[in-house]
Formats: structure tokens, C-alpha cells, sequence
């Protein structure tokens, strides 16, 4: 029924075309015939030839041979040929019967190849949810390590930065949000080899591509996909002249936010204020000290004013960065090498310590005969990390505990006391005399890999393999030494020396050292063929890794002096030492098959069985399919029809079953680990005891995820407007989850992971893009956008939990606080409501959500979501003049809250000004009274909505101002190109926290290393 | 030809791959199957051993470790000079469901009980061993358990008594708590099968294990918490019988008191001690330099209470006068019973070779070493008094000489308080004083005329007997207990915590005035009688009816 009316439809539709047609065209209509070839004068089958303003619509499709014909068409026509990933081309009829076309591969949009898992795709019959980047575009300049350039770059791809200390300064990956209550880090290829380190630390200069598996098309990784695939490729040999490309680059960072302490009269003022809210007393301990620093009469020899933050960080701290590679090849054997030097130290003031890493790349191809190509890639990386026996976590907690009273120097130069034990931060910031931890890593990643092509067999068989070796050695020296601090004896107004050390004040010695090895080994049979207008892909696959870790320690402390710094000169008491291994592999069989017709309906199936060791011998092998289909829909005639400014219009959909395998191992087994046992004998000994582990889960196997993507990609106009836009439904169960909630404590069981939990998880990304020249301007702008919301749909609950602290029905990641109030102004106030035992005017008056008359945990209620934001988006800009390029980068995220509680000895600034004092001097307070982390003045520190920020936040990521030299000024140096540039990452930030940066995922008021603003001097030579 | 040479290669590599097909069955390298252990002597030996790890010690306030806790800090005794350490909610009355206050063992315990339990699944295995090591064995995990579900009765009452491992899927999981008496007669006949499997004396290697001695103390000690009036509200003499016999047990054991009070604590051979924890100075705990005053860059961490330094008697016998504190210049301790000097730190006494100053200058801002002007002065004691019992004075580097003093868990002190209270309840006063008064001979220290023998009879005596009992044992984590079991905490922890602040005049005299330190210290009855159960375990369990008074 529906065929004829569209039947009729398209009868009278003629008709009136032909009526309008017959009036106005005079000319004999001509048949015109042609064939349409390659650039290699091969036939292209199913190219679109189309009549431009032909009405009613004309065209055809080219045959087996390549050849067309259409009828009855004006003389002065023009025709439209296109095909996919050839330039799309228009040509005049001319009063031509025949017109032979050649079509030019397109260079740029649709030729795009990218990386999918264990091969490489055309952008245009791409089916699932991939998002790419090369690594041009990364703008790694002055980011120390690659994690912290994807941020608003990928769509669907969420990077959160927590922290700016040199060599732990990684982003947070997650792709599209959350899905599962337990890992959620996405796996990572680097060179088609899984779960290989290096993310963060590669030589940004060798990255080819980033490109990021979303949804089925990750179906390919099976077991370990569930959380998506991040695909790094680095850079590979290319025919030609060789070219030598030196990057190098200066780099000041800075923190965005340092925390502004109290001064030493504020910190006394607050001290007092506390003990006098916890015990009454009228004689606070600086009570009779503090005016001194009002009227100057506070004794210089004992009391300083120290601003901690300034002591022991300074403004700001150098990096550096040089790159050199060669880059090139022959018909038969092609080369890519490089060299990497980094160089950064932390923003420690006068500091020794520093973190470097060096690195070598050889990716070489070899063409042995027209059948049998080979590849060796060897990658060497050292990261040295010379580090502080103090964590910088804990100097930012220390910076917070330290009292401003307390000199970092004397007037006369001797080092202050610290806080104790000589724990005085600006001789620990400078390092030099309390020991080091040094921290070596040797990456070793080695590929061997081989493709032979089987014409002998069938024509489009081929046979691929690789061996990949990859070492990790890992050396830690960790030296105690004693340093000498003074402190000021009141008695006999005198400084006297303390040698000490935080660790027993002994000098001692930890070294440790392990190593890794991981085998992976591929083979692969694949065929490609196409058979007029069917083109099938094909592959399967088997591929397996080995995985062991062992390592030992040793200690010796009693050292005479802090020279040498080795074992051997150690005491010989107390000696002691450790070491233990680990092992663990995979094995599995997958394969692909991709077909396409007239390259306009695409459709690809995978499918991979898994052997996972994390799990028991029958739950151990899992089967995980992934399907997807797209329709060209730009090739439709009737859309080229009624779309002509549509270059490519492409929508797809997915469905994949994909699996999370990242639990710990051996769950399935009741553990029993050896350990130090307890002292006993008449000569006390220490004995060998057992710790008893997990319960036994025998029924663990992998979460699984049933994931759905449909997406619109549409490239118009040549270019000047691209979209995107997906839509993605995550359903997780059997999510490994502890039921810690519902079993009891007095069970005593150390609880395994079971299959118990269940999440969706959906959201969409947008991107946008449009790029265009004008005369000699090129400019472009973007954008992208992820929303991602994910919903508990069963978790282990306890059977009384409030209904309104349950988790189920709520996103992960909530924060559970208590529901605030304002601030007790008086006594009476607080006899007249539920509160906290022992709250005091001042003090943060709490909700009673249960009306039960008490504030209890029972009040506490659930937040929306948490820190991880259900937005994250990009702008992203940039224009070229002439030798003149400049790009911008502004990265966002909003939905996302933090909890930030004051909880130290000092504070910042912004609570003591605001604080409450009195309901007469400050009825409208903005934060309590006096109060610290003390348990005297915590019903203040309680998590509550009082505390709970909003992270929204909107940020200047990235700028770079670049010129490149002209050639004619080059030339004669035989430089071929010079292009120096400015880069400024991190620049500023519009949020609603201000004390400490919004991207943070501290709940302690600035007691972190901060992120980084880096300001990049840098130029890029190539000859 | 070549094209062949590749296929082999193709061949070879593929059969090379599919051969090593078992690539994914491997075993923990750390780990150890529960049959391997149970099956050698040594391992099993290894694994119950443990536990002597496991025992809360009371060094406390070293937060380094989470073996250990200090009841100190929450009864009259002393206070701790940390806030953050949690004690304090406990002193504030603000000990809830939803903050435990750092004494809470609930979960801790538990988790050891199933080890324990794990042991007895595995009895049949056991049958490997030579019956010697297998009783011993037995009866330490006899005495382990029994040891774990004693300190969770004396602290929460009746809990659920789980005597048999529990796995994931398991039906049982939800049960109610049993009563007091049930979990209580659990322990005592625990101890007792203890007692009846291990041998009366553990020597060479294997000192420090448990004895038939140590069972039979603990069951005299759980037997006199069931006898008193917290929960044998009835005063059933049956009961004061059942403990004044198991005193007698451990009597004809052959322990002797030590004529070195003090030096008892330091002395792991001493043959007052019945059981204690070992420690090695490499092994060992920082409890000396938490607890040193700052003057030695120690933390002061125990500040004794003013009200527990007056506890102790003037020498004649008589309770000191408060209110000579305000009229003294010098030395407000003098002549006091010996055991003060023994247990507390005053100014002016002398500690580690020197001189303790917790005393401060007249103009507010300058004082001793060990005054909060002094040095490192946020460390100073809030009462101006530490402690001293259990201290090492022969260690003199702060912080890297290690202490390793046992801690004692049961001594021949307490079974004879134990005895005198049980013999009381009886009608037997004359031996409930004789037991005393050999206390009290002992606390003389050799100086004669001092600390007259008591006389007293009738509710006199009960109050001499608990005000022993508080002296003689101060700082061992039983008055916490003890309060309670005899429902007097709701005065004891019910009033404001003092100190003394020492101000030193030019001309060398000092003044001592009594300042208020904890002016919020609340005992909320009935609440505070027994710990509250942490609240998420009474979510997970409908059956499981929480402490009266807690929301």
C-alpha cells in the first residue's frame, strides 16, 4: 500500500517536472556515458554520478567496470561525481556524450584514517563512537605529562586533573562518566599492545593519534573493554627525504591557587578563641603573648611570623623539554627515531629535588619482498623521580600545621624547630640535607611484528603477527639522613641544636627494587576483498599475555654517618629485609567482520572470547559481542538531492556486550598470607603469623555491560560546518561490589567482590566544528559537549539505612553530609533545638531530618552527585595568518560538587575573617567560630551542605601564539622550517570556590599540591 | 619456495601458541591454602600465635599502631593531651552510635574471633599433630577467643556469639544478640577449657605464651564483672562465690608479689605477672616518648586528672586536703603514698636524671621546659602531671629509642582485689582486709610506718576496697571498667576535669591553683553504662536492638 502511493507520488511529481521542464528548455536532450576511474586508472564501482538541478532528480551509479550512463540529459548539465573517501568532484557536460572522469583520492574530512582496535578504519565507514585526535593537535607544550591534554579536546572523554605535583600530575580518564561502583579507568593500547605504560610520560612529540573507543566498537577488548579503550599510535617512518625535527621548549609553572594562611597574631588570636570555646579558661596560652606583634614588643630571638606557604614553595618552578627525531625511508625500508629529554623540578623553594625522564623511540618497517613486510619498534624510557623522604602531599598538611610563629630562620640564620622532630619545612623544601628518595623506573617496550600477504591462497588474505616484551625496572633508595634544627631555650636565652629526623632520628636506609616483565603475543589472519559493490573485511585473532612482577627490599638503619649511603655501611642491628612476587595472564580469540554495500549500508560484527585468570576455571571464559551499522546517507541520491551542501551525512547505531575484569585476583580463594607474628620467648623474638584474608568468593566472574550508541556524524558545506552528535544507554550488572553495606561486621568476614551491583549510565556528546579560509586567513572553531548521568539501580544496602541515604536510585559518587542551618547565636538557641553534644554558640546548627530530636548520622542526606562532573565541555579556536598561528582553549565542567572542610592547625585566611565571634560583634557570620581538627570544636568539621561547593567551574586550558619563519629567510641557513611559539596553559579560571582550585579533589581546604599554570617559551626546527 | 619456507614458519608459530594452552591456572604466590596450614605443626603454630599480636595492649595515644588503645583516657584517671585522638567525645558525653571515640573493638575483634573459629573448623585436620602441641593449641585458641569475646561483653554486654565460621551465603548471617549471661558463661567456660589444656608454665621460646594461669586469671576477672551489682542486680552470692574460688585457683599457682612496684611493669620475669605482651626494642613501641613531658621533646600525651593525683593517700592514711594546694610554696606532693611517686609526674620531681618544670613565670609567657611556654610548648601536659608508671627512664634519645616494656595484661595485684571484693560480698571481711592490707604491705615499699592497714568494716570497707583497686591498678585499663561494674561512673566521669597550673614567683616560691581543663565532662546514664553498637551494624540487622539510651 505504502509502495504504491509512493508509486503515484512520484508519477505526478514527474509530471509536473516535465511540464515545467518542456517550458523551459529548448535544447535537444543528449544521452551522456563515461567511466570513472582512480588516479591508478582502476574502475571505481558504485561512484555516484548526479545530475546538478536535474529535475526530476537524475543519477546513476557506476557498474563493475566503472562505467555509467545517463539519458536524456541537457547539454549544458553538470555533473556531480562522487565516491567515498575520493574528492567529490563537477563536471561540465559540454555537449559531450562521453565524459571520463578521474577521481583523486581526498586528502583531508572523509579520507581520514583512524585507529579502531587491532586496525585502522576510513573516518567514513566508521560505525561506532570514536573520538580521534592527532597529536598536532594535542598542544602538549608545557604539560608535563599527556593525561592533562586530552580535557575538553574528546567528546565523551572526561580528564580531571587533582593535583600539579611533578611526576604524579596525571589526569583522571574516564570515558563518558562513570559505569561501575568499582574501576572505571578505561584500558589503554599503546601501539596495538594492551595495558602497556606510558600514557602520561611518552614523548608527546611521537604521538600519531589518540583515538578513544566509546562504545561497541571496544567490544573488540571483550573482558576488559567495559570501561572504553584509549588507542595511543606513535609516529612511523614515512617515504621520502629524511627530515630532522628538534622541539624545544622552557616552561615556569606555577600553582593556580596557593592557600593563604594566618599570620602569627591571627594564628594566636584564633588559638586562644578555640581553648577558650573548649575549656573556659580565662588564661589562654598566648593570651599575655599575642599583643607583642601588635605593639613590637614580642620577643624576636623565640617568636617569628612565618608564612609557611612562602618558606617552603616559591612562585615559580622551571621545566624543560628537547626533542629531536628523524623521520624517513625508502620504498622498502622506513624509520622513525626520536629522543626525549624532560626535565622539571616541584615549586619547592631552593629546592634539590627534581623529576626527569629520557626517552628513545625506533619504529622501523622493512619490506622484505612484495609479500612479507616486518616492523621492529623498540621504546626506552627512564623516569627519575629524586624525591623528598616527605611526601608533598603531606608538606601541604604539614604547611597547614605548622604555627606562623615558629621561624623557618632565625634572625641570625640557624634553621627553626619545626612543628618536631626537625620537621621545619623550608629546610625540607630545600632538601639538601635530610636524605632523598629516589625513585627509578626503567620502561623497556619492545614489538616485533610481521604481515605477510597470502595472494597464493586467495587475493586480500593476509597473515599478521607481534611479539611484544615489555620490562619495568623499578629501583627506590630511600635515605634518612639527621639534620640539624635549633630551638629557642627560654631559660637560658640560648639556641640549641637538635639533630633528628622524622623516621626515629636514625640515619637509615630503604632500597627496594622490582621488576616486570609482560609478554603479549598476536596473531592474526585477515581478508579484505571487494567484490563489486560488496566490500568485506575480515579478521580473527588469537592473542595471550603473561604478566610477572617480583621484588625485595632491604633496610638498615644505625649508620655512623650519612656517608656512603649504601647497605653495606649500615649497622648490623636490626637489619632486615623482604621480597615477594606476582603473576597473572589472559588468553583470548576474537575476530571481526565488516561488510559494507556500495560503501552506503555499512555493518561490522565482532565477537571475542576471554580467558581472564582474575577468575575461577568455570567462570574464567566470557563471550563478548559487538554490532554495529551505519548508513551513508549522503550517498542517497535523494539526499544528495535535497541535501546537495551535504558532503557527508552519516547515522549509526551499536549494541555491544562488553565486560570489566579489573578486580583483584584470586578473590575466588579463602587467602591466608604470611606476615610478622608476635613477640614472645624468654628472649623476646619476633615470630611468623598469618593474616587471614578474604572470604572466598567462588562464583566471581567479570561485571558485564550492555551498551548502546546512535550518532549522527554530518560534514556540510566543504567543511565549513561539521557535527556530531551520539546518544549512548549503558546498562552494568553483575557489577563487582562488596556487600559491606548489608553483611555485618561481627561476621568477621573480610568481604570478596560479587556480582551484585547494577548501574545505567547514559548521556549524549555534541561536537561542532567549522573551519574556513579567507584569502590568506584560515581560522576555526569548535566545540564539544558531554553530559553523562549515571543511576545506581541496585547496590548492597543495609536493611535499615534511611530511605533517604539510599544509594540506589542515585548517581555514584554522592556526597553524604549533613543538612546545615546557619550559625547558634546564643545558648538558649541551642537548648531550643536537636544538636550535636557539647555545640556551643558559634557553632553550625545541623538539621534533624528524622525528627527524632537528636542529630545523628541518621540525619545525614545524599547530594545529587559528586565530584565527578556530569558535564565537561571544550571551545576550542584557532586562526593562522600568513606565518602567524594563535589557538585557545577553554575547558569547563559544571554538575560537579565538592566537599571542602577546614581541618588543620592554621587556616585559611578567608575562615578566620569571617569567622564568628560574638552575636553581637558578628550576627551574620559567614563561617563558625574559632574552631580546628581537634574534637573539642568538630561539630564544625562534620561534612555538611555548609561545606559542599559547587566545582562549575569554566577555565582558560590552553593558548598558544606561534609565528613560523618564512621560508626565504630559512632557506639559506637549509633550515626548512622554523616556528617558534608562546604557550600559556591553565591561565584562569571563573569558578565559585576561590581558596583552592576547582578541579581538586581535596575535602581539606588546600591541603594538596595544587595544579599548574605553566607560561612555555618554545620553537620547533626542522631540516 | 620461499613462499613455503614462510608457511612453516606460520605453522611453527601458531602450534607454538596453541601448546601453551594453561597459561591462565596460577596460583597466589603469597598466599597459603587453610589445609596446608592447619596440616604443620609450625604453620599452625605461626597462625595462632598471632593473635598474642592481636591483644589490645593500653600504651595508647600511639597512634603508629592498631593494636593498641588506652582506657586511661576515658575514665577519671587521666585525659589525653590529643583531641583529634577521639577520647574526648567520650569524656564529653558525646560517645554515639556514630562516633565511638577510639575504644570501639567491635569489628576489630570480631574479625579475630573468626580466625579463631577457623582454627576449631579445622580440628579433624589437627588429629596430624602430637597431642602436646595440639592441646596447647587448642587451648590457646580457647583462651583467645574467650579473650575477645571478653572485652566485647565487658564493653557492649550480650553480643552475638559466633562459635562457627560464617560464609558469604549463608542464612545465618542475621542473628539477634545473646544475653549477657550467655556470652559471659561462654567466656568463663572458654578460659576454663584453656585452662584445663595448657600447661601451668610456658619457658624458654615459647615465655610470654599463654599459662593455665593467665586463663584462670581472666576467668576470675569475668567472673567478678558478673558478679557485680551492673549486672547481678539480684547481689546472687552464688555468684560472688564463683569468683572468690577462681581467685583461689589462681592463689595456689605459685605467684608471688613483687616488692618493686614500679619496677614490675619494666620487668617481664617479674613474679607478680601472669600475662602480658612482649615487645623487642626493634619491635617495639614509641609509648615513652608519647608519654615523656615536652622538656624531652616527648608529647605528654597521658595528663593525669588533679582528682586522681588527690586519690592517693597521705602517708599517715588520711586524704589530702585540696585546699592546701592554694597555700603551699613548694612540693604540694610531699609525703604522699608511695605509689604517687610511682605512677604520676609532678613539677619539681625528678624524671630521666632531671628535673620536671612544669612551671610557669608570673608574666604569662615564659615558664619551664616542660610548661606550654617551654619547649615545643603546644606539647605540654594541659594538667601539668604525666605519667610514669609503666615509663622506661634508661631511655634517653626522644624518639629513636624504642621502648619495649611488656604490657601486663593480669597480674597477682589484681587477683588479690579481686578476691578481697568477692570474699566481702561474701561476709568474709577479715579476708577481704587481709587481701587488701597485703596490698597495701607491698605498696609501703620497705618503709615502714607508713600507709596503715585498713580496719574498716561494712560499706566502709567496699569503699576502701574500690579505693585500693583504683591506686593499686591505676592506669592498667580497669577503671573503666570498674566504674561501671559498680555503677559509680555516673559521679566519677560526671564532673569537671582539673589540672593544677604551677606559677613560679622570683624569689623561687611557687603557687598552685586548680584550673578546670575539661569543664564538659559528662557521664549520660543510662547511655554511657555500655558502648553504643556502631550504628551501621544495627542497619544491617533488624534483630540486633542497640544499648539502652542511644538513638
Amino acid at each position: 500500500m505504502k509502495q504504491k502511493n509512493s508509486f503515484i507520488k512520484r508519477k505526478v511529481l514527474l509530471f509536473t517536472c516535465m511540464c515545467i521542464v518542456s517550458l523551459g528548455v529548448f535544447a535537444q536532450n543528449i544521452t551522456v556515458r563515461g567511466t570513472v576511474t582512480d588516479a591508478n586508472n582502476e574502475p571505481i564501482i558504485g561512484a555516484s554520478v548526479l545530475v546538478l538541478k536535474s529535475n526530476p532528480p537524475q543519477g546513476a551509479t557506476t557498474d563493475e567496470h566503472g562505467n555509467y550512463v545517463l539519458s536524456n540529459v541537457a547539454p549544458n548539465a553538470i555533473l556531480r561525481i562522487s565516491y567515498v573517501s575520493m574528492q567529490t568532484q563537477e563536471v561540465a557536460v559540454k555537449g559531450n556524450s562521453t565524459v571520463n572522469i578521474v577521481l583523486k583520492e581526498s586528502d583531508e574530512l572523509l579520507d581520514e584514517v583512524v585507529v579502531v582496535g587491532y586496525g585502522v578504519q576510513k573516518k567514513a565507514s566508521i560505525t561506532g563512537s570514536v573520538a580521534s585526535i592527532k597529536g598536532d593537535e594535542l598542544k602538549t607544550s608545557g604539560m608535563a605529562n599527556v593525561s592533562n591534554t586530552l580535557a575538553g579536546r574528546l567528546p565523551g572523554v572526561v580528564a580531571t586533573n587533582r593535583s600539579g605535583e611533578p611526576g604524579a600530575d596525571y589526569s583522571n580518564i574516564i570515558i563518558r562518566g562513570k559505569g561501575t561502583l568499582n574501576n572505571n579507568s578505561p584500558l589503554i593500547v599503546i601501539d596495538g599492545v594492551a595495558n602497556r605504560a606510558g600514557l602520561e610520560r611518552i614523548n608527546p612529540s611521537d604521538i600519531e593519534s589518540i583515538n578513544v573507543l566509546k562504545d561497541a566498537s571496544a567490544a573488540i577488548y571483550g573482558a576488559q573493554a567495559a570501561n572504553g579503550v584509549i588507542l595511543i599510535t606513535t609516529r612511523r617512518g614515512t617515504t621520502g627525504k629524511p627530515t630532522i625535527t628538534y622541539n624545544g621548549a622552557y616552561t615556569l609553572s606555577q600553582f593556580t591557587r596557593t592557600p593563604k594562611l594566618l599570620n602569627a597574631y591571627e594564628y594566636m588570636t584564633w588559638a586562644d578563641e578555640i581553648e577558650v570555646g573548649n575549656t573556659g579558661t580565662a588564661n589562654p596560652r598566648y593570651a599575655n603573648i599575642k599583643g607583642g606583634y601588635l605593639d613590637g614588643t614580642i620577643n624576636r630571638k623565640q617568636y617569628g611570623d612565618t608564612d609557611w606557604m612562602k618558606a617552603t614553595f616559591r612562585d615559580f618552578a622551571p621545566q624543560t623539554r628537547h626533542s629531536i627525531s628523524v623521520n624517513g625511508g625508502s620504498e622498502n625500508v622506513k624509520y622513525y627515531l626520536s629522543g626525549d629529554y624532560f626535565y622539571q623540578e616541584p615549586n619547592y623553594r631552593n629546592t634539590v629535588f627534581n623529576f626527569q625522564t629520557t626517552q628513545l623511540r625506533s619504529n622501523i618497517d622493512a619490506k622484505i619482498n612484495n609479500y612479507l613486510t616486518v616492523n621492529l619498534d623498540l621504546a626506552v624510557r627512564n623516569e627519575d623521580r629524586n624525591n623528598s623522604i616527605y611526601g608533598t602531599g603531606t608538606m601541604f598538611w604539614e604547611a597547614f600545621n605548622a604555627y606562623p610563629f615558629l621561624y623557618d630562620y632565625y634572625p641570625n640564620g640557624l634553621p627553626g624547630p619545626g612543628l618536631a622532630n626537625g620537621n621545619n619545612l623550608a629546610v625540607l623544601a630545600n632538601g639538601s640535607d635530610i636524605g632523598y628518595d629516589k625513585v627509578k623506573d626503567l620502561f623497556l617496550d619492545t614489538k616485533i611484528g610481521f604481515d605477510l600477504k597470502m595472494p597464493w591462497i586467495t587475493k586480500g588474505l593476509s597473515l599478521s603477527g607481534y611479539a611484544a616484551i615489555d620490562r619495568r625496572y623499578r629501583s627506590e633508595k630511600k635515605f634518612w639522613d639527621t639534620w640539624d634544627t635549633y630551638y629557642y631555650d627560654t631559660v637560658n636565652d640560648d639556641y640549641v641544636k637538635q639533630t633528628t629526623n622524622m623516621d626515629g632520628n636514625m640515619i637509615n636506609l630503604n632500597q627496594e627494587a622490582s621488576n616486570d616483565l609482560s609478554k603479549t603475543f598476536n596473531l592474526k589472519l585477515n581478508y579484505e576483498k571487494t567484490f563489486g559493490i560488496h566490500n568485506i573485511g575480515a579478521f580473527v585473532a588469537y592473542e595471550q599475555n603473561q604478566f610477572d612482577t617480583d621484588n625485595f627490599w632491604a633496610w638498615r638503619g644505625y649508620y655512623m654517618s650519612s656517608r656512603p649511603d649504601y647497605l653495606d655501611f649500615g649497622g648490623e642491628k636490626d637489619k632486615t629485609n623482604g621480597g615477594n612476587a606476582f603473576s597473572s595472564a589472559r588468553q583470548n580469540l576474537f575476530g571481526r567482520f565488516n561488510y559494507a554495500y556500495k560503501n552506503r549500508y555499512l555493518a561490522e560484527f565482532t565477537l571475542r572470547h576471554d580467558g581472564s585468570m582474575n577468575f575461577p576455571k568455570s567462570k574464567r571464559w566470557g563471550t563478548f559481542p559487538g554490532l554495529s551499522v551505519g548508513w551513508r546517507m549522503s550517498e542517497e541520491k535523494f539526499i544528495q538531492e535535497a541535501l546537495p551542501f551535504a558532503n557527508d551525512l552519516k547515522l549509526r547505531a551499536s549494541w555491544g556486550k562488553l565486560g570489566n575484569d579489573r578486580v583483584d585476583a584470586f578473590q575466588y580463594l579463602n587467602t591466608f598470607n604470611m606476615v610478622n607474628g608476635a613477640i614472645y620467648g624468654e628472649d623476646p623474638a619476633l615470630h611468623k603469623g598469618f593474616k587471614v584474608g578474604r572470604t572466598g568468593n567462588p562464583d566471581i566472574t567479570w561485571e558485564k555491560v550492555d551498551s548502546k550508541n546512535i550518532g549522527l556524524d554530518a560534514i556540510l558545506w566543504n567543511g565549513l560546518l561539521s557535527f556530531s552528535g551520539e546518544y549512548f544507554y549503558q546498562k552494568r550488572n553483575d557489577i563487582l561490589t562488596k556487600k559491606q553495606a548489608s553483611i555485618p561486621d561481627y561476621t568477621g568476614l573480610i568481604l570478596p567482590d560479587q556480582n551484585i551491583g547494577e548501574v545505567s549510565n547514559k548521556g549524549f556528546e555534541l561536537s561542532l566544528n567549522h573551519t574556513r579560509s579567507v584569502n590568506e586567513i584560515k581560522y576555526y572553531i569548535g566545540g564539544n559537549f558531554t553530559y553523562t548521568k549515571n543511576t545506581i539501580l541496585f547496590f548492597d544496602e543495609a536493611a535499615n539505612v534511611p530511605d533517604w541515604q539510599r544509594r540506589t536510585g542515585h548517581s555514584m559518587d554522592t556526597w553524604l553530609y549533613l543538612k546545615s542551618d546557619g550559625i547558634y547565636q546564643t545558648q538558649e538557641e541551642i537548648d531550643n533545638s536537636p544538636h550535636l553534644p557539647n555545640t556551643k554558640p558559634g557553632d553550625i546548627k545541623y538539621v534533624d531530618i528524622d525528627d527524632d530530636k537528636a542529630i545523628t548520622d541518621n540525619d545525614r542526606i545524599r547530594s545529587s552527585n559528586g565530584n565527578i562532573p556530569r558535564i565537561v565541555y571544550g571551545i576550542n579556536m584557532g586562526i593562522t595568518w600568513k606565518g602567524f598561528e594563535a589557538s585557545m582553549l577553554w575547558t569547563g565542567q559544571a554538575q560537579a560538587y565538592q566537599m571542602i572542610v577546614p581541618y588543620a592547625l592554621n587556616t585559611q585566611k578567608e575562615f578566620y575573617d569571617n569567622r564568628w565571634i560574638s552575636a553581637a560583634e558578628t550576627p551574620n557570620a559567614k563561617y563558625p567560630r574559632a574552631f580546628d581538627k581537634e574534637a573539642g570544636s568538630n561539630n564544625n568539621t562534620r561534612w555538611s551542605d555548609f561545606w559542599l561547593y559547587d566545582a562549575s567551574f569554566i577555565r582558560l586550558k590552553n593558548v598558544e601564539i606561534a609565528y613560523n619563519l618564512p621560508k626565504e629567510w630559512t632557506k639559506n641557513l637549509q633550515i626548512e622550517a622554523l616556528r617558534v611559539f608562546l604557550t600559556g596553559n591553565n591561565l584562569f579560571t571563573i569558578d565559585k570556590i576561590k581558596f583552592q582550585d576547582p578541579e581538586s579533589s581535596a575535602t581539606s581546604a588546600g591541603q594538596y599540591y595544587p595544579q599548574s599554570r605553566t607560561y612555555t617559551v618554545g620553537l620547533t626546527l626542522s631540516f | 619456495m620461499k613462499t613455503l619456507k614462510i608457511k612453516y614458519i606460520i605453522a611453527a608459530i601458531t602450534l607454538g601458541i596453541f601448546t601453551s594452552c594453561n597459561i591462565l591456572d596460577i596460583d597466589p604466590k603469597d598466599s597459603y591454602t587453610e589445609k596446608g596450614i592447619f596440616s604443620d605443626l609450625a604453620l599452625t603454630e605461626a597462625y595462632l600465635t598471632k593473635h598474642y599480636a592481636f591483644l589490645k595492649a593500653g600504651w595508647g595515644a600511639d597512634w603508629v599502631y592498631a593494636d593498641q588503645y588506652s582506657l586511661r583516657f576515658v575514665s577519671d584517671e587521666s585525659m589525653c593531651n590529643f583531641n583529634w585522638q577521639g577520647y574526648h567525645n567520650v569524656n564529653n558525653g558525646a560517645m554515639t552510635p556514630d562516633q565511638i571515640g577510639g575504644i570501639n573493638i567491635w569489628s576489630d575483634y570480631y574479625a579475630k574471633i573468626k580466625d579463631i573459629n577457623i582454627f576449631f573448623n579445622n580440628l579433624d585436620v589437627l588429629q596430624a599433630l602430637d597431642e602436646t602441641s595440639r592441646n596447647t593449641l587448642t587451648g590457646e585458641a580457647h583462651f583467645f577467643r574467650a579473650f575477645y569475646y571478653m572485652s566485647l561483653v565487658n564493653m557492649y554486654g550480650g553480643v552475638p556469639l559466633i562459635t562457627k565460621t560464617l560464609n558469604l551465603n549463608d542464612p545465618d548471617l542475621m542473628v539477634p544478640r545473646n544475653s549477657y549471661e550467655e556470652c559471659a558463661d561462654f567466656v568463663v567456660k572458654e578460659f576454663q577449657k584453656a585452662a584445663d589444656l595448657l600447661p601451668e608454665k610456658q619457658t624458654g621460646e615459647n615465655f610470654g605464651r599463654a599459662t593455665k594461669g593467665a586463663a584462670l586469671a581472666l576467668k576470675s576477672r569475668m567472673l567478678l564483672y558478673m558478679a557485680s551489682p551492673l549486672w547481678n542486680t539480684t547481689n546472687d552470692k552464688a555468684k560472688w562465690q564463683q569468683a572468690a574460688t577462681a581467685a583461689e585457683e589462681v592463689m595456689k599457682l605459685g605467684y608471688r608479689l613483687d616488692n618493686d612496684y614500679q619496677g614490675l611493669f619494666l620487668n617481664p620475669r617479674s613474679s607478680e605477672i601472669i600475662f602480658q605482651r612482649l615487645y623487642t626494642q626493634e619491635f617495639g613501641t614509641y609509648f615513652d616518648w608519647t608519654n615523656t613531658p615536652n622538656g624531652w621533646g616527648g608529647y605528654s600525651a597521658t595528663c593525669v586528672l588533679q582528682g586522681m593525683v588527690d586519690s592517693y593517700e597521705n602517708e599517715d592514711g588520711t586524704m589530702p586536703n585540696p585546699a592546701n594546694y592554694a597555700t603551699a610554696t613548694s612540693d604540694p606532693w610531699k609525703n604522699r603514698d608511695p605509689r604517687l611517686y610511682a605512677s604520676i609526674l609532678c613539677d619539681g620531681q625528678t624524671f630521666r636524671g632531671d628535673v620536671v618544670d612544669f612551671w610557669e613565670n608570673e608574666d604569662g609567657k615564659s615558664g619551664g621546659r616542660s610548661s606550654r611556654f617551654g619547649n615545643e610548648g603546644w606539647n605540654a601536659a594541659k594538667t601539668s602531671y604525666t605519667l610514669r608508671k609503666f615509663m622506661d627512664e634508661s631511655l634517653k634519645n626522644a624518639w629513636s629509642d624504642k621502648s619495649k616494656q611488656p604490657w601486663v595484661f593480669c597480674r597477682l595485684g589484681e587477683i588479690y582485689l579481686n578476691y578481697a571484693e568477692a570474699k566481702y560480698h561474701l561476709g568474709d571481711e577479715a579476708t577481704a582486709r587481709e587481701y587488701v592490707n597485703k596490698i597495701r604491705a607491698r605498696a609501703r615499699g620497705g618503709k615502714a610506718g607508713i600507709l596503715p592497714d585498713i580496719t574498716e568494716t561494712g560499706d566502709a570497707l567496699l569503699k576502701r576496697i574500690q579505693h585500693e583497686r583504683k591506686i593499686e591498678l591505676a592506669f592498667e585499663d580497669h577503671r573503666f571498667f570498674d566504674v561501671r561494674r559498680w555503677k559509680i561512673a555516673e559521679q566519677t566521669d560526671n564532673m569537671p576535669g582539673k589540672g593544677i597550673r604551677v606559677v613560679r614567683k622570683p624569689n623561687g616560691d611557687k603557687t598552685y591553683t586548680i584550673i578546670t581543663v575539661q569543664p564538659d565532662r559528662k557521664f549520660i546514664v543510662p547511655n554511657h553504662y555500655l558502648l553504643p553498637i556502631p550504628r551501621s551494624e544495627i542497619q544491617k540487622n533488624d534483630k540486633l536492638i542497640q544499648n539502652p539510651g542511644y538513638k
